[in-house]
């Protein structure tokens, strides 16, 4: 939920440079005919709306990704939006102010995350709420009713004439009208159906309250219901003539109230509609294709991604010079042809953020994983959101990764061929806070295990399965034995039959103890 | 003087009554329901409306009126004369004659009005 928010306010951030585009464009070209302005507003609304796009060259999008996901796993947060300068003063000060288990506490991006999910569940079914219960209320109202002719109806107590119904929407129109008055409002409200505002506009209502939080796209839906006014004003006025029709419109406006579900004909800024209606011209078919022509631009500039930073564009990949990954400090070969295949063709084009998330050229960042390709050095980190590289003449910048648990499982596939060979691995949730492992290396026939955290020896030797119990023969100390019992895919410790472990103290008031009593259970992991 | 006035709609169902009645209420919802598409709990709300305002009358569940069809006219053409005229009835017809004169029917009908409404 915490991820798909984030998200959702990344979307939001990216629609908004297109809708505040819109509204400038609108600004710029008041004589376009309204129904364009619609359209420039639908594809505000696909972008408000789509989680996945594609990337051009042309986009005008700064990024399409402006809050990165560490944002909630911590422990460092930072921004991507695009504009180098921007995101350097912000992720500066991020960085000084806001560490995970430094300054704040733990899983501090995770509390908050969830609060603001919350938040947002509670803005949305307000929203809907309200846009609920207006329909039901004004369904309530036209009960009492005239039919006049197919779809029409008559009605005393509504203030201004509009549109109710999505399948089979129906026009209601007040008493008070006089039948040449009826006539003109008839021409505007069969402009919205033909038009089908009645289905747009609570879509466009439905977008709004999934985006609530942002105030560019309530003004956004604001412009939007008056364009949508305004293209029936216009479409109405090819029956009838301006003054006529302004006269009913100001009728109409006596006594309004925003009706955000249905259509109402007398709502929305009366002033400026009847300007615009008596202003209008019909425009030159020039500038109506113009129009068009800006539409489709504005939707390829503004509807693609920009083209991702990648690892090539701040490395030199090719394993010409060999490549060696060094793992917590130890190296190992790569010699398997299919890693070294990806290493050429796919390693580079894992997507990075735009900008550097800090000024740092410092030799002292985590290096856990480091792929060593001749000079180059491309340093990545234990969660692999963040790398670095070193070409021997000058260390870079730190980038952010993109889909960090892709590279992850990449890395873990490189590892579980080029390190130490097929290895399986066993964990078991222990006392100790990060529980017990262990490493079968089935190659060497040898072992690694780790009993508990606390403990600063790496338990390693030998070992042997008899095909019902695994002995694990350590060599560093006391030829001590560690015995378990196989059950399925786990492997059980048989405390009575092992050496004993050294015990630890694993809380204030509690006497020390051995990290793993008889019967823990060792189930098959991912070995790293 | 209550504020006895009937929208378009009000006016067309209180036509049904003043047309048909006395009837009873379910006879009422059967006329709304050809002539209006009404469903039976719209008629009784309206019905319930126009009885509060004092126009109808729905005991036992016959319908009828309490003001009738030309006397609820006539109320309205009071309120008429009253807010455009000032009351004054010989303003309205001076106002009225002056755009069209009066036939020699229309006068004798007039005059013989004028002469039985002396007597009250």
């Amino acid at each position: 939920m915490n991820y798909l928010l984030l998200k959702l306010i990344n979307m939001s951030i990216t629609a908004s440079y297109l809708l505040i585009a819109i509204m400038l464009i609108r600004l710029l070209f008041k004589k376009m005919p309204k129904f364009i302005n619609c359209i420039l507003w639908g594809i505000g609304a696909l972008r408000l709306v789509l989680p996945f796009s594609f990337e051009s060259k042309i986009s005008l999008v700064p990024s399409s990704s402006p809050i990165m996901p560490s944002v909630i796993e911590g422990p460092t947060y930072s921004i991507d939006t695009g504009i180098e300068a921007f995101d350097l003063k912000v992720n500066h000060y991020l960085a000084d102010k806001y560490f995970e288990g430094v300054t704040l506490p733990a899983k501090y991006g995770e509390q908050v995350s969830e609060i603001l999910a919350g938040l947002w569940m509670i803005g949305i079914v307000i929203l809907l709420a309200y846009g609920i219960i207006s329909y039901l209320k004004l369904r309530r109202q036209v009960k009492i009713n005239l039919p006049l002719s197919k779809r029409v109806y008559l009605c005393d107590s509504i203030p201004s004439p509009f549109i109710l119904g999505f399948i089979s929407p129906k026009i209601y129109i007040p008493s008070y009208m006089s039948e040449s008055e009826r006539e003109l409002v008839l021409f505007h409200e069969n402009a919205h159906l033909k038009r089908l505002d009645h289905i747009w506009k609570p879509i466009g209502y439905i977008i709004l309250a999934i985006h609530w939080f942002n105030p560019i796209v309530w003004f956004s839906y604001i412009l939007f219901c008056r364009d949508i006014e305004a293209a029936c004003d216009q479409k109405a006025l090819k029956h009838t003539d301006k003054q006529n029709y302004s006269l009913a419109l100001l009728r109409c406006s006596a006594s309004g109230h925003i009706n955000i579900c249905p259509l109402a004909f007398g709502e929305t800024d009366v002033k400026n509609r009847i300007k615009g209606i008596l202003d209008y011209k019909k425009p030159a078919v020039w500038i109506t294709l113009t129009a068009v022509i800006l539409c489709f631009i504005t939707a390829i500039c503004f509807l693609t991604n920009p083209v991702s930073k990648t690892f090539k564009d701040i490395a030199g990949i090719n394993t010409e010079s060999g490549a060696t990954l060094v793992y917590q400090g130890v190296p190992h070969p790569i010699e398997s042809a299919d890693i070294l295949e990806w290493i050429n063709e796919e390693l580079p084009k894992t997507k990075i953020s735009f900008s550097p998330t800090s000024l740092s050229r410092s030799e002292a960042r985590d290096r856990t994983f480091s792929i060593i390709l001749g000079n180059t050095k491309i340093n990545i980190n234990e969660s692999c959101d963040s790398v670095w590289v070193d070409d021997g003449v000058k260390p870079s910048y730190s980038f952010d990764i993109k889909d960090s648990d892709k590279l992850l499982g990449q890395l873990r596939w490189l590892m579980s061929e080029s390190v130490n060979g097929p290895t399986v691995s066993y964990f078991a949730n222990t006392k100790d806070p990060v529980g017990a492992q262990f490493w079968l290396y089935t190659d060497t026939n040898t072992f690694r295990f780790i009993y508990s955290g606390f403990s600063s020896v790496v338990s390693c030797g030998a070992y042997e399965y008899n095909g019902e119990r695994l002995f694990l023969y350590d060599d560093t100390g006391n030829n001590e034995v560690y015995i378990f019992k196989q059950n399925g895919e786990s492997y059980i410790f048989d405390e009575e039959a092992s050496s004993s472990l050294p015990k630890f103290k694993f809380s204030e008031n509690s006497e020390p103890e051995p990290p793993i009593s008889d019967g823990t259970v060792f189930k098959l992991c991912a070995p790293y | 003087m209550n504020d006895i006035t009937l929208g378009a709609v009000e006016e067309n169902f209180a036509n049904i009554i003043w047309e048909s009645e006395p009837m009873t209420s379910g006879e009422l919802v059967k006329k709304c329901e050809e002539q209006l598409k009404w469903k039976k709990s719209t008629t009784y709300t309206v019905l319930k409306k126009l009885c509060e305002r004092g126009i109808f009358k729905n005991e036992n569940s016959i319908v009828t009126s309490v003001i009738k069809k030309e006397e609820f006219y006539a109320i309205q053409s009071e309120r008429f004369v009253e807010e455009t005229f000032d009351g004054s009835l010989p303003a309205f017809i001076a106002a009225f004659t002056k755009r069209k004169a009066l036939s020699e029917k229309e006068i004798a009908e007039i005059q013989q009005m004028i002469d039985s409404s002396k007597g009250d």
